[in-house]
């Protein structure tokens, strides 16, 4: 695309040019295809676009057209800042969140250009990088099997969890409970988490998978306590999880490759197979992913021990793509996502046609690692970005504009930023 | 109505420093302003088109007698019309040429295509803003425009905070 710079720069400047006077449908017929930072700049160029940015911001007549963007904390800035390195472009944005810092947070998760955060007493944290409004969820310990922790002094000093019995829908007292640190607690608490909407908009709810077990509670944005799904006898062992706007139910994925789906909108939740076992026994991880174009695909992760200089790490070693199909009621591997580039990791996964976005790699995964037992142990350890190429099954390993320095903690994931 | 039979029917748009320009009905209708005016038949002879000088006028004009559907056109379905993919191609780099031009005819022609609603136009005009503003700092923006920063020193402090994406 010619820059503006090359137009006819010739002095002209005798007619009547103000370009703070440019009709305000024209302003915001533009102002609807920008990517936000661009909206932002154009937003504080003069007083009078300022005014119609505004109108813009209010009527939510923002852009959905948003390039993907990496989320990370840099080593060259403080540990309030958040970096997003933008996908299409290669540039880095720079933004100071609020309390708590961000380099203090574990991020698991983003929905709806919200990232999923938990502080270090391992309260969840909604937070949009793009306004830097923030949203707490309910704490930890409106969880039914989770106990508040004192020592003698009566300081506040961790959390004990409870095994839930999905038989008898209460505590497995024969188990001994987990003892965790106040924050070591994020990582059994969400190991996924899953918004149904813009949380700072309407009715949104709130899906996460946690441990032990793997295990599903909900709970609603403005709500004060979590809610645990069980009952059933066989809620557990989910993988992933995704919210599908055409059905109004979340879809989660299990270790064996079912899918359920979960109804939250009545009184209790209520959970069908959707999709039989696959496999009869469980390796690797597993991610469920809807196309724009409605079809659900399961991607399953392989992965392997690199050792180098004396230290192991656990690194993606393959992915296989599979379409699910609910009516025969099988998966069928596939390596064709219709020039669309797949986004994976923590996040709320999504694809994004290439012909949008024509600097993303069409028919590949963008992931970010996401192997939570490997993340407990090794937090400082890499984090691998990389783009897998499904037509050929290369690896390109992501990093970041030599200029700026990428920390592993908290883990990079992906956003699509939304002013929504 | 009697624009329906309009084959090569003419029509007169008059610029407010006084000339005129005789055009084709079926190329004036590429405005829907236009279109609308003589749809209601309120063009008997000659339709003034305020605020926009003649200069401007005229590059309007021949960007209509480039985009006027040129095979099987009534007045009606023209601008539905689709252009076969070679005349399309020529069609754009034809645009591409046209739109280069100076900050202030660019300015003039964002008004005038907004003012006619020429769709074409509009795309065109307004997509050359957003390469303009896409990718480039407020500064760079500014400079571009030619617009003044016209903030209060503390104005612009609070759009800083509020809105650091575009400081950077």
């Amino acid at each position: 695309m010619e820059k503006a710079s090359v137009l006819d720069d010739s002095p002209d400047w005798s007619t009547d040019c103000d370009w703070s006077q440019l009709q305000s449908d024209m302003l915001l017929r533009i102002f609807g295809t920008l990517e936000i930072p661009d909206l932002f700049s154009s937003g504080a160029v003069c007083r009078s676009w300022h005014l119609i940015y505004l109108e813009a911001r209010r009527f939510r007549l923002c852009s959905p057209k948003q390039s993907p963007c990496l989320v990370y904390s840099s080593g060259d800035r403080d540990a309030d800042t958040v970096t997003l390195h933008n996908m299409s472009t290669d540039k880095l944005y720079h933004v100071t969140l609020s309390e708590p810092a961000f380099r203090t947070r574990h991020v698991m998760g983003s929905s709806y250009g919200w990232l999923i955060t938990a502080d270090e007493r391992s309260n969840l944290i909604l937070v949009n990088p793009a306004t830097r409004a923030q949203i707490a969820m309910p704490p930890p310990e409106t969880m039914n099997n989770v106990r508040l922790r004192y020592t003698e002094e009566g300081v506040l000093d961790g959390y004990d969890v409870l095994f839930m019995d999905l038989f008898s829908s209460d505590f497995d007292t024969e188990m001994e409970p987990y003892h965790l640190t106040l924050e070591e607690a994020h990582f059994f608490f969400y190991e996924r988490v899953v918004l149904s909407c813009d949380p700072s908009q309407g009715n949104c709810m709130v899906l996460r998978i946690q441990l032990p077990n793997s295990q599903l509670s909900y709970t609603r944005v403005g709500d004060t306590k979590w809610t645990w799904i069980g009952g059933k006898g066989n809620c557990w062992e989910y993988q992933d999880i995704l919210y599908n706007n055409n059905d109004g139910l979340f879809y989660g994925v299990r270790g064996e490759g079912q899918v359920d789906s979960i109804n939250l909108n009545g009184t209790s939740a209520e959970v069908k197979v959707i999709l039989k076992s696959i496999i009869s026994y469980q390796a690797h991880s597993r991610y469920i992913v809807q196309a724009p174009w409605g079809d659900f695909f399961q991607i399953w992760r392989h992965d392997k021990s690199n050792k180098e200089n004396g230290i192991t790490e656990c690194v993606a070693d393959k992915f296989f793509v599979y379409k699910v199909d609910f009516v025969g009621q099988k998966i069928i591997e596939t390596n064709n996502l219709q020039d669309h580039a797949m986004f994976i990791g923590f996040n709320n996964s999504f694809l994004l046609p290439v012909k949008d976005f024509p600097a993303l790699v069409p028919n590949s995964i963008y992931h970010t690692d996401d192997l939570l037992d490997y993340i407990y142990c090794h937090r400082f350890s890499l984090r691998q970005v990389v783009i897998f190429n499904m037509e050929d099954g290369s690896f390109i390993e992501l990093s970041p504009p030599s200029s700026n320095s990428r920390l592993n903690w908290p883990p990079p994931v992906w956003i699509q930023p939304s002013l929504a | 109505m009697a624009t329906r039979e309009a084959g090569k029917k003419m029509i007169m748009l008059k610029s407010p420093d006084g000339m005129e320009f005789e055009v084709e009905e079926a190329v004036a209708m590429e405005s829907q302003t236009i279109r609308k005016m003589i749809e209601d038949d309120c063009a008997d002879t000659a339709i003034l088109i305020p605020n926009i000088n003649s200069k401007i006028l005229s590059r309007v004009i021949e960007y209509c007698n480039k985009h006027v559907p040129t095979t099987g056109a009534t007045g009606a379905a023209a601008s539905d019309t689709v252009a076969p993919a070679a005349l399309a191609e020529d069609l754009k780099i034809w645009d591409a040429e046209f739109i280069k031009v100076n900050r202030a005819t660019r300015f003039n022609l964002i008004q005038a295509a907004s003012y006619l609603n020429i769709k074409g136009l509009l795309d065109l005009t307004s997509q050359t803003t957003i390469d303009t503003i896409s990718d480039n700092s407020l500064e760079e923006i500014r400079s571009f425009l030619s617009t003044k920063n016209d903030y209060l020193p503390e104005e612009e402090q609070t759009i800083r905070r509020e809105n650091q994406w575009a400081f950077q």
